[in-house]
């Protein structure tokens, strides 16, 4: 029994994070929120910066003008923070998704989830309804689209993977289309525009009232998953291997599939269709802590918030105009993760 | 002794397709059940009825005199564990994270496993015998290993019975031996088992009970060595078994076991008394009798309709031997020379050089009479139903 537990404390434990790796999920966020409020067209100064938001809770003299403070709290800060969150949402929502249905090519709107919520928002435009009501159909349709999907996989009081995959499909093509006509009956010049661009994603019109109503979803939707990661591994074993095993598998991957959309609703209701953050992540997480979900699922959600915040800051900075969220995830991520998957040949996953 | 498992008349249909009726069976503590029978003949069905995977539709399954239905999924997981065939993983979690999800049972819905747990669990690998594993991914061990890492996490689910699938079906020789000897010293500790198999001799050689099941029902039921006969496994596989028994002089034992008769007898065991004379020839339809053209010009009659590159045997105690020419009344005759004579238990084996090496078991006391020697001149007398002739591709 001795040298039992003495060779258990010599074993590196396989899920325990590396030091090096524990400092730059740490400090890398930090640092690059910080960084993020800085740069941008108007310049503000770092010690005001820092300043400014120290102001909200400390009494602090004012050294900074009026504009400044409002370029912080008003847009830049609500906006990295609203970053953040997305990546931090759909990077947890991939990952998990990815462990029940145990493929390592899922993402988190392969139940139709941003198809749906992408009709939401384009019937909002076409009828032309105000920000906050059309961010509020996105979110509703979203997660509707998701209800059709489950309830359409239902087979034998069970949800097969292949069925809710098919499911996914046959909602998201069949949403897509709606997109489709919603596109072709809208005004070319003010609202067809309108909807093209809320389908590539951006974060330029996300406000402090924003963060008020989507924070509180994602605290839901990522506590429910971290809740239950543990349990994720074994549902990843299979759904019958994890019932032997005394988890109530349907239950669980209804949990799983609730948090997750509520999670990606939320999400693509403010930022609108993001792509690839939700399938990379977990991959990068992966490669740098293993496929525990333990703690593959905390390490995806500062992975993925570090990673949409960056993207977002290149976006607004790098050109005269925005550049939709949406092309530079793909634009950035893609070529990221071919370099990977030829540098480690898949040996991760 | 009360019995640990019991089935009652139990039933079972996918919709209209009846898979099994009327089942019954008692097992102790520590027993090793086989289910054995042909693809498809319900032992997986089965298998998942005894682990409330699938209810009965009617009659009961009883777990010391409980009826599992009745049980919640948490409690039946720490008394019943459940082997797969084959086990994959879509990510390589560690040997170990694996096996401690056989803790799952046992901790509540959000929590995770403590260092208790992870005793348990090594304790576990430790009887398996592969805790130098643990840190290993579970994706990168052999398919062997992988069977054992899935013993040991059942194993830490603490069950008192273990329900298995097919658990070597997928494994080498070896890993077969290294899971059954697992199965086996389980079962010694007071495990009960119940495995499915399409092995009749894991059964036999590991002394289990035997459950053989053919078209929804038991046919047999009771030890290997009972049930295990020629005629129950014809029954049950549709085919010729026989069964052998050997001694092991080096384990100081006998061991019995089966092997597919007829064509796989005559190439595997072309050693033993009544298939030696194994010979290939040319089947020919000729004259309104059919013949087979051996090697060395001899011509034999047989009753085929095959004709075309044929294998042939006739059954060394089917062949007469005489020192005289016998009347030529219809059957095969040969003229050969003794080549060499081993008399041994009452029995005398001759070696004969007819053209072809021909080997004839005949009675110690018919060959005396007949005042055959090593050397002399012999004739072989043979019915046309004695030659059995096989097609060769």
């Amino acid at each position: 029994m001795m040298q039992k537990t003495q060779r258990t404390g010599k074993n590196k434990s396989t899920t325990r994070i590396s030091k090096k790796v524990m400092v730059l999920l740490i400090v890398l966020p930090v640092a690059l929120f910080l960084v993020s409020l800085v740069i941008g067209r108007y310049h503000v100064q770092f010690t005001n910066c820092v300043k400014i938001l120290l102001s909200t809770f400390l009494p602090i003299k004012h050294t900074w003008s009026d504009t400044d403070a409002v370029v912080i709290l008003q847009v830049r800060f609500p906006r990295a923070v609203m970053a953040m969150g997305i990546g931090a949402v759909l990077s947890i929502s991939g990952a998990s998704f990815q462990g029940i249905f145990r493929n390592p090519l899922v993402s988190p709107d392969i139940l139709g989830v941003s198809a749906a919520a992408g009709f939401g928002a384009a019937l909002g435009i076409l009828i032309s309804a105000d920000p906050a009501m059309i961010r509020v159909l996105a979110l509703l349709f979203g997660i509707i689209g998701v209800v059709i999907t489950y309830f359409l996989s239902r087979a034998y009081k069970s949800t097969p993977i292949v069925m809710l995959v098919l499911s996914g499909i046959v909602v998201s093509t069949f949403f897509a289309a709606l997109v489709s006509g919603t596109k072709l009956i809208a005004d070319p010049y003010s609202k067809l525009p309108a909807i093209t661009f809320w389908l590539m994603g951006g974060l330029n019109s996300i406000g402090l009232k924003d963060l008020v109503w989507t924070l509180p979803l994602m605290v839901v939707g990522v506590t429910g998953l971290l809740l239950v990661r543990w349990r994720i591994n074994i549902l990843s074993m299979g759904d019958e291997e994890a019932s032997s095993l005394g988890v109530n598998t349907e239950l669980l991957k209804a949990a799983v599939i609730l948090c997750s959309t509520l999670l990606t609703a939320a999400a693509v209701c403010v930022g609108g269709i993001i792509g690839w953050v939700g399938l990379v992540i977990p991959h990068i997480g992966r490669m740098l802590v293993g496929p525990d979900h333990r703690v593959l699922l905390p390490v995806c959600l500062v992975l993925g918030a570090v990673y949409l915040l960056a993207v977002d800051d290149v976006a607004r900075t790098i050109a005269a105009s925005e550049i939709p969220l949406g092309i530079l995830t793909a634009l950035i991520g893609a070529p990221f993760f071919g370099y990977l998957i030829r540098k480690t040949k898949g040996g991760w996953s | 002794m009360p019995c640990k498992i019991k089935l009652n008349n139990a039933d079972f249909d996918y919709g209209e397709r009846p898979i099994f009726s009327g089942l019954n069976f008692e097992i102790q503590k520590g027993d090793i059940l086989c289910l054995l029978g042909s693809n498809g003949c319900g032992k997986t069905t089965l298998l998942r009825c005894l682990r409330g995977f699938l209810k009965l539709k009617s009659g009961g399954c009883y777990l010391d005199e409980t009826d599992i239905y009745s049980l919640k999924t948490n409690t039946l997981a720490t008394k019943i564990g459940f082997v797969f065939q084959e086990h994959t993983a879509p990510f390589p979690y560690s040997v170990i994270e694996v096996v401690k999800m056989g803790r799952a049972p046992y901790l509540k819905i959000f929590s995770t496993p403590t260092k208790h747990d992870t005793e348990i669990a090594e304790q576990a690998l430790e009887t398996v015998g592969i805790l130098d594993l643990k840190d290993r991914k579970f994706t990168q061990i052999s398919g062997g290993e992988r069977q054992l890492v899935v013993i040991a996490r059942t194993l830490a689910q603490g069950p008192d019975v273990i329900l298995m699938d097919e658990p070597t079906s997928a494994l080498d020789f070896k890993n077969q031996t290294l899971v059954l000897r697992m199965i086996k010293k389980l079962a010694d500790q007071g495990i009960t088992i119940i495995l499915s198999t399409h092995f009749p001799n894991h059964a036999m050689l590991y002394s289990c009970k035997v459950a053989m099941m053919n078209k929804g029902s038991f046919i047999a039921f009771g030890p290997a060595a009972n049930v295990l006969t020629e005629d129950n496994l014809k029954s049950t596989y549709g085919m010729d078994i026989r069964i052998f028994s050997a001694d092991d002089p080096i384990a100081n034992d006998t061991i019995r076991f089966c092997i597919p008769a007829k064509e796989s007898t005559a190439n595997i065991f072309a050693g033993l008394p009544g298939i030696e004379n194994v010979f290939y020839g040319e089947a020919k339809q000729e004259n309104g009798g059919s013949y087979i053209h051996l090697e060395n010009g001899i011509k034999i009659g047989a009753l085929t309709q095959r004709t075309g590159r044929v294998k042939t045997y006739i059954t060394s105690n089917n062949i007469a031997v005489s020192t005289t020419p016998p009347v030529a009344d219809g059957r095969n005759i040969l003229r050969g020379e003794v080549k060499d004579v081993l008399i041994q238990d009452g029995l005398a084996k001759l070696d004969v050089n007819a053209g072809l090496p021909f080997i004839i078991l005949t009675t110690a006391e018919a060959f005396q009479k007949s005042g055959l020697a090593v050397n002399s001149t012999v004739y072989l007398t043979f019915k046309n139903t004695a030659v059995q002739v096989y097609g060769v591709n």
